[in-house]
């Protein structure tokens, strides 16, 4: 589905540039002509060309229409053209801008405005500690289409990047509001430490910007953002050095400009709800399966029935028509989302503002889940001298986001929220005066074998939220020592505090009367705070034409501390207090944690450029951190790249229909620091599970908690990077292509121990991984006329990841996924040498066993001793049994059958941009994809086995061999009795998603003009509004409890909403 | 301005270059590290508790030990819903039972390696008959841990000193007679250290008597399978006399019953109980301090303020038969009724049919004497013995037999433990014509027939029969002729519980598989054989 798209789409570029050629062609015979024709009457033009904000535009190409004369605009923004002949008309040009036909029919002075092109690439890109005009780019940078990315209505930006630039993968773990978002740029270099990117925030480094503590990224309302940048090859990361490896996220947000003040206000409102649903047994087929799993309990339970004392057993037909309660349908709901953003900006040339104000408020599409948040920030820049300018930022931000997790019960799965949902019993006994849906736990299943709770009464009572603090401020000053010599410095500091409260009352799982602990709850104060100190030192010469010299040198230091202060108790005897009663109840836990860290580094840069063509970057930081020991302090970061501007060749310019080209090869060392503050140190703890009791006397014991590690070290990663920038027929078409190799050694690993040493785990710096790729970018502004416009971009990356060494020489390293007890020690996933750092690995799924495998002996079934069992005791297998392929041949299923059964990582993913423009309409269409990975579908093990009395499975289950459908692959139940992992599980998860699809209408300026309003749009958007998928499960873009050794695992996921809203841009 | 921006370029250059190395220096705020510990009594106590603590985790005494690794031929798993369990006999390496038990005891090894480390530092500020009681229980604990590891697993890894880097995780199994030989050095060791019995008014605590009679037991298991070096025989009744001498003071309960009771009342009596493991009342009915005896085992109840419980663990019927007619033991080891309603009175005890046998429970320990309170669901503050006076008797007579033969002092042993079984220890006994003495005049092969019954019957679900068995050699014969005989005998609702760990038994299930977790990551180990 996804390649015959694109395929598509190449194919009508192909056409569109027959087309063009063949203009071009006769466009040329026209002008051939014309030359022999004799000029009737001339005129000169004179005038200025202005920006929106009527700021003189310089450099801006004036043409002659249909000719190949023209000039361009001055410093001043001044042009001068003499028309051939009246009326004529001319063409101005300017990248980032729209193009603009001006025509005249008299000689004269003319001031032309000229307005942003919304599509097109931004012209500047900002880099670490500078910004670059992207022609003169020698990494691989990606830019966001920012007005694009604005038009999805999502909290945080993060949510909306997936699919717009390539080389970018973006999987959130599930559809939770405020749940994590992984972003990996050119594939995961770290196995067991964290391939996040590096968030610089107007310049100010964030490490783990998704913590308890701050989560700067949730901070941010998407509408202030005035660009996002990625930083993708060495020779732009290395300028961030030890925390560059997983590429660079620069985010700028927006400041003053120079004049009238524009106030603008941005609202929304709309509703999600869960595009898909999972069916479960019917109460009839749930019926059905009980009396298979425990006929004589399921009998007394469903079918017999004592009327004027005379028992009487029905048939199971009885529950034929009987409907059951649909629990799915009680938990989600359809939820309103909503925000406000306001905004005034505005100055005059010495001082500019900028300030903006916003609301948020978004419901889960899961009962008692969401999010919102307020928010505020303020920026002032001020030239003080002709030498000083000064500057700073201020922001702030309050959120909350509550809701019962639905997939992060680790010790026992059948807590988890949607499998209690799907798994809940539709019906409740024959003739019983239970009502399911109000009862708190489930009182006709025996307390002493299981406690059933109601997810619906426990999900509407359990208190779980986070209320978050967030601070931000920055300034700088940057002072012109020289001419061509500049100082900056800049301070900031950023603090986050977060309360995660807890409470459960006596009408959740946790808290009801049957429990230890009664009503109970918590809660814990997360704070970290961090500060930064950068210097710079810039300096440019250009040595006559030929030769510029750029040469930056800084020094920087950064430091933070975090804490947590927290408290639990239990048995709490006035619940309607809430947690204010958490005094009167017994404490339980007090939770007191603080950590801290510091990072000194000195940075240096050139950018030479030779005759405006060739040109050379060349970075060098060197980094020192408190997270390691004395010698292993210091790490250096070095990196260079080569670029030349084919385009500027004279044998180039020959080519006509490519208007500029540049070649660009990069190589650098970038290091991960990804480790905790103290993670080298050994140490005691004391913790409270540890003590122990002499003559009822309660002692605190402690126990060496980590053996420590002095040699810890930065992980490394070499990169290179080759790319290619093409621009057809100016800037009608253009083209990024980018290869890559990254080779990251002396990995970070937080390393199983063998229970020999004492320990469970311990950082070492082991082995290495290779991530390879391709990445192409297609831009194109198909159609450019006045009325109508078409822009279109596509982007498709490829990334290739390699294990090439483990640790101690191993050949693999299997990895388990905690998702219950049960499971805690079975690997689902391997590492091996030369194949990626996660495939999944189990056995291989053959059906089932069919009468043909057994002799019958009496009345019983005895698999024939020449047919392989499934793991369990021959003796205990049946017909309908679940059947494996005995992979060595020893008619054994057990560890030894098990392979590489699944592949999580994608081949591709890619986006697919569209930007309709036609009278005062605009459409905005996003497509995302990916490609060629697979899913584990824990889903299918609990509700798809039958594993269990009293719980219900999915509906497709009903389907499940047996005497009368011995057709079916799908086990009988208690079929599937031995814990494996197996292709049963694994499904294909491409999918090819409608992101985005943004219509809104522009009212025309002449309308607004009279009611003083510059600009309204009003607009209707869907997000996630279809996915083409085969997956199953809700989502096939879903990781819960991710990890790079642990990806694409699905388990009670909470599903994606589909989102619609109405909203309203108004400029004034 | 110029001046200021050159003073503050010379002034980050002098900072970066002489200040960054203070700057970069962060030291852990929230551990303290080894070097800085081991300063005072404080510190060496609760790093004692620290090394005691392995002792009472789920995986250890507070439920794998007394329960799914303990299934013989007394009781069986009733609560699983799958037949796969190592309660079953049908496990593989990746037991989480297993992975855990494996875990707990080297955890406690690094404990005690790092505690011994540090004992003798001269920094060390603490009176010496302090510092050297807590060294001898290290070593006693080591020792212990080792026994626990070479008991169920053969040959294992042998670390007497702390792991030393995270590179240090190869290791070879050490073969299991060198093992006995490390675990008695330090448990030899430990009696000369350790404080005597009557130093304590409780029993959790090692003491002297508790070593020796440990001594016993890990001699007694050297002399047996797989090892067989006989020679540990008369080592084995060497230490049982020595803890039997009457200056140690300890004597027999009169009551049997009373010692369980008192378990879970919380009272110590150190004269028949030499050491137990002790759980403690927490609030979070977590297994930190309480454990799962009584509520995975015991008899079944959902009602939480008299003892919930899981009666997880029923009887066999074969156990409950074995018993002598007039042994008190049997209706106090396995409960004769279950808990009901009776004219409106909740928890009232309701006889059992003399045909319902597998329903039954171990009873011996029962929340409704718990008096601690409140009652959590799953866990409980209910001690478990891991050396009773009744078992060094008994361990003497076995030694005894075994180096003498059946002499007067052999029989005075047992006959001392049969005496109380029949009730002629109490102040009124229930049948004061009883004929409790075992008879004379057996042979050698007859008198350790009758020990190995006594001993199941005096010590029945105290996590030793299984041990036993495996030690006499006898464990797959017996749990085999057992799983045909319930078989053929047990009601249809109970045949296939009762009988899997019987039928399932075979040669393999003598040692415990390596973890599957410590193949993956150990290369120089090696799986046992048939796992």
């Amino acid at each position: 589905m996804t390649t015959k798209l694109t395929l598509k789409h190449l194919f009508q570029l192909t056409i569109k540039y027959d087309c063009f050629m063949k203009r071009t062609a006769s466009l040329l015979v026209l002008f051939l002509l014309s030359t022999q024709c004799i000029w009737a009457q001339q005129a000169k033009i004179t005038g200025k060309v202005l920006g929106e904000d009527g700021e003189p535009l310089p450099g801006v190409s004036v043409m002659i229409k249909d000719s190949k004369t023209g000039t361009v605009t001055d410093d001043q923004g001044n042009y001068s053209a003499t028309l051939p002949k009246l009326p004529g008309i001319l063409v101005f040009t300017s990248a980032g801008y729209l193009s603009r036909e001006v025509n005249y029919t008299r000689a004269g002075n003319f001031t032309v405005n000229m307005t942003k092109d919304p599509q097109s690439l931004k012209d500047v890109v900002v880099v670490g500690y500078g910004q670059v005009r992207r022609k003169d780019l020698t990494g691989s940078v990606g830019s966001i289409n920012i007005a694009d990315l604005q038009k999805a209505p999502v909290k945080s930006f993060d949510e909306a990047l997936a699919g717009r630039i390539a080389g970018v993968q973006v999987v959130s773990s599930e559809g939770k509001p405020g749940s994590s978002i992984n972003v990996v740029i050119r594939g995961g270099n770290s196995v067991t430490q964290s391939n996040s990117p590096l968030y610089v925030i107007d310049g100010f480094p964030m490490e783990d910007p998704g913590s308890d503590a701050a989560n700067i990224i949730n901070a941010i309302d998407p509408a202030d953002i005035e660009s996002i940048d990625v930083l993708k090859d060495a020779s732009a990361t290395a300028i961030y050095g030890a925390r560059g490896a997983n590429g660079v996220v620069v985010i700028t947000t927006k400041r003053g400009k120079a004049g009238k003040t524009a106030i603008s206000y941005n609202t929304y409102y709309g509703f999600q709800e869960s595009s898909k649903r999972l069916d479960v047994l019917s109460p009839y087929e749930f019926v059905k399966l009980q009396t298979e799993i425990n006929p004589t309990l399921a009998s007394q339970m469903y079918l017999e029935q004592t009327v004027n004392g005379v028992k009487d057993t029905l048939p199971l037909d009885y529950y034929r028509n009987k409907t059951g309660i649909d629990w799915e349908d009680q938990i989600m709901r359809r939820a309103p989302m909503m925000s406000h953003h306001l905004s005034v900006s505005g100055g005059n040339a010495k001082t500019k503002m900028a300030a903006s104000g916003s609301y948020l408020g978004q419901d889960g599409i899961v009962l008692n889940s969401g999010f919102r948040r307020l928010q505020g920030r303020l920026s002032i820049d001020h030239e003080a001298t002709d030498k000083l300018k000064v500057g700073f930022n201020v922001s702030y931000a309050n959120s909350k986001t509550w809701g019962t997790p639905t997939s992060s019960s680790g010790f026992n799965n059948e807590l988890n929220l949607l499998f209690s949902v799907w798994a809940y019993r539709p019906i409740a006994l024959l003739n019983s005066n239970v009502d399911l849906l109000e009862s708190p736990n489930d009182p006709e299943i025996e307390p002493s074998q299981e406690h059933r709770y109601n997810p619906i009464v426990t999900t509407q009572n359990e208190l779980r939220q986070n209320f978050s603090e967030n601070l931000v401020a920055n300034g700088y000053a940057e002072y012109s020592i020289l001419r061509n010599l500049k100082f900056k410095t800049t301070g900031g500091y950023t603090r986050g505090i977060t309360r995660s409260d807890v409470f459960n009352n006596s009408q959740t799982r946790s808290g009801n009367p049957s429990t230890n602990n009664r009503v109970n709850g918590g809660l814990t104060f997360f704070n970290s705070s961090s500060w930064l100190n950068e210097n710079t030192l810039t300096w440019n010469k250009r040595f006559n034409a030929a030769h510029n010299l750029t040469v930056l040198g800084g020094f920087t230091m950064q430091g933070g501390t975090s804490n947590a202060l927290g408290a639990y108790a239990i048995l709490l005897p006035s619940e309607g207090l809430g947690l204010s009663g958490l005094d009167e109840g017994k404490p339980l836990s007090i939770t007191s944690t603080s950590s801290e860290w510091s990072l000194a580094s000195f940075l240096a840069r050139a950018n030479y450029t030779l005759f405006g063509k060739y040109l050379f970057t060349a970075s060098f930081r060197s980094d020192g951190s408190s997270r390691f020991a004395q010698d292993n302090k210091w790490g250096y970061f070095p990196s260079a790249a080569f670029a030349w501007r084919l385009g500027s060749e004279k044998w180039m310019k020959q080519i006509k229909f490519i208007s500029d080209a540049k070649i660009r090869a990069s190589w650098g060392i970038t290091g991960n620091n990804n480790v905790g503050n103290f993670s080298y140190f050994a140490g005691y703890s004391v913790p409270i599970e540890a003590g122990y009791s002499w003559g009822n006397t309660p002692n605190n014991g402690s126990y060496p908690s980590s053996m420590g590690n002095k040699d810890l070290k930065w992980e490394r990663t070499a990169q290179m990077d080759l790319g290619l920038d093409l621009e057809f027929f100016n800037g009608w078409l253009k083209f990024t292509a980018d290869v890559y190799r990254k080779n990251t050694s002396d990995l970070l690993l937080n390393a199983n121990l063998p229970g020999n040493t004492g320990y469970s785990r311990q950082f070492k710096n082991i082995g290495k991984v290779r991530n390879e790729g391709l990445e192409f970018d297609l831009q194109a502004s198909i159609v450019n006329n006045k009325d109508f416009r078409w822009n279109s971009g596509v982007n498709i990356s490829f990334n290739r990841n390699k294990v090439l060494e483990l640790a101690d020489n191993e050949y693999s390293m299997l990895s388990t996924q905690y998702w219950g007890d049960d499971w805690v020690l079975i690997p689902g996933y391997i590492a091996r040498l030369n194949e990626p750092v996660a495939q999944f690995y189990g056995h291989v799924w053959d059906g089932v066993y069919t009468y043909d495998d057994f002799d019958k002996i009496g009345d019983n079934y005895i698999l024939k001793s020449t047919v392989t069992n499934n793991g369990q005791d021959r003796a205990n297998i049946k017909p309908g049994h679940i059947k494996y392929k005995d992979l060595n041949g020893d008619r054994i299923i057990d560890n030894n059958d098990r392979t590489v059964i699944g592949n999580p990582l994608p081949i591709h993913t890619g986006g697919f941009t569209n930007n309709f423009y036609y009278k005062g309409f605009d459409l905005n269409v996003l497509f995302q994809w990916s490609y060629g990975n697979d899913i584990y579908n824990a889903n299918t093990w609990a509700l798809g086995t039958g594993y269990k009395f009293n719980t219900n499975q999915y509906a497709y289950y009903a389907d499940r061999w047996s005497p009368e459908n011995q057709d079916s692959k799908i086990p009988v139940a208690k079929g599937t009795m031995s814990k494996y992992y197996s292709t049963r599980m694994v499904e294909d998860g491409s999918f090819l998603r409608l992101k985005t699809v943004s219509l809104g209408y522009n009212f025309s300026p002449a309308l607004l003009k009279k009611a003083k309003i510059s600009a309204v749009r009003v607009y209707v958007t869907a997000q996630n509004l279809y996915t083409w998928t085969n997956y199953s499960g809700y989502d096939p873009e879903v990781s819960v409890r991710n990890s790079a050794l642990t990806p694409g695992f699905d388990y009670s996921a909470y599903p994606r909403a589909r989102t619609m809203v109405f909203g309203l841009n108004a400029t004034f | 301005m110029k001046r200021i921006i050159y003073s503050l370029l010379v002034l980050s250059a002098i900072t970066g270059s002489v200040g960054c190395k203070k700057f970069l220096d962060k030291v852990p705020t929230d551990f303290v590290s080894p070097e800085n510990y081991f300063k005072n009594e404080t510190d060496v106590m609760t790093s004692l508790a620290g090394v005691y603590d392995v002792l009472g985790k789920t995986n250890t005494y507070s439920r794998t030990l007394i329960f799914e690794n303990d299934i013989s031929d007394e009781g069986f798993n009733s609560l699983s819903s799958t037949p796969i369990d190592l309660s079953f006999n049908n496990y593989d390496a990746t037991h989480v039972g297993i992975n855990g038990m494996w875990n707990l005891f080297y955890q406690g090894i690094n404990r005690a390696n790092m505690f011994l480390a540090n004992i003798d530092k001269p920094e060390l500020v603490m009176d010496a008959a302090k510092r050297d009681a807590a060294k001898g229980e290290v070593l006693f604990l080591r020792g212990y841990y080792y026994f626990m590891l070479a008991s169920n697993w053969g040959d294992v890894p042998l670390r007497i000193k702390p792991t030393a880097n995270a590179s240090d995780v190869n290791v070879a199994r050490t073969p299991v007679a060198k093992v006995f030989e490390q675990i008695v050095k330090d448990m030899e060791e430990a009696a000369e250290l350790v404080q005597p019995s009557s130093a304590y008014a409780f029993n959790s605590r090692i003491t002297k008597s508790t070593v020796w009679g440990i001594l016993a037991r890990v001699n007694l298991k050297w002399a047996g399978e797989p090892v067989k070096n006989t020679e540990r025989f008369a080592e084995a009744r060497k230490w049982a006399l020595k803890v039997m001498e009457p200056a140690n003071g300890h004597v027999l309960n009169p009551d049997y019953k009373q010692i369980f009771i008192n378990h879970a009342a919380d009272k110590y009596d150190p004269k028949e109980c030499l050491w137990e493991v002790e759980f403690n009342k927490s609030l979070t009915g977590g297994q930190e301090e309480e454990g799962a005896i009584g509520s995975i085992t015991g008899i079944p109840n959902s009602d939480r303020n008299f003892g919930y419980s899981y009666g997880a663990l029923h009887v066999q019927a074969k156990y409950y038969n074995s018993f002598e007619t007039g042994d008190l033991r049997r209706d106090w080891t396995i409960n004769p009724f279950y808990y009901g309603t009776v004219s409106g009175v909740a928890n009232s005890k309701i006889n059992y049919s003399a045909a319902q046998i597998y329903n039954r429970c171990n009873a011996k320990w029962r929340r409704e004497y718990e008096t601690a309170l409140p009652k959590n669901v799953n866990t409980t503050p209910i001690n478990f013995p891991l050396l009773r006076y009744a078992d060094v008797l008994l361990m003497f007579a076995e030694a005894e037999n075994e180096v003498n033969g059946p002499t007067a002092d052999a029989y005075a042993a047992i006959n001392a433990v049969r005496k109380r079984a029949f009730g002629l220890t109490l102040p009124t006994p229930p049948d004061p014509a009883a004929v409790y003495e075992l008879t004379a005049g057996l042979d050698e092969s007859e008198f350790r027939a009758a020990v190995y019954n006594e001993r199941s019957h005096e010590l029945g679900f105290e996590a030793l029969r299984k041990f036993d068995l495996i030690r006499w050699g006898i464990y797959i014969t017996t749990m085999n002729v057992l799983g045909a005989e319930v078989n053929a005998t047990a009601p249809a609702e109970w045949k296939a519980k009762a009988s899997l760990a019987g039928v399932n038994a075979a040669q393999r299930h003598l040692l415990l598989p390596i973890p599957s977790a410590e193949m993956a990551l150990n290369k120089a180990i090696i799986q046992n054989p048939e796992w």
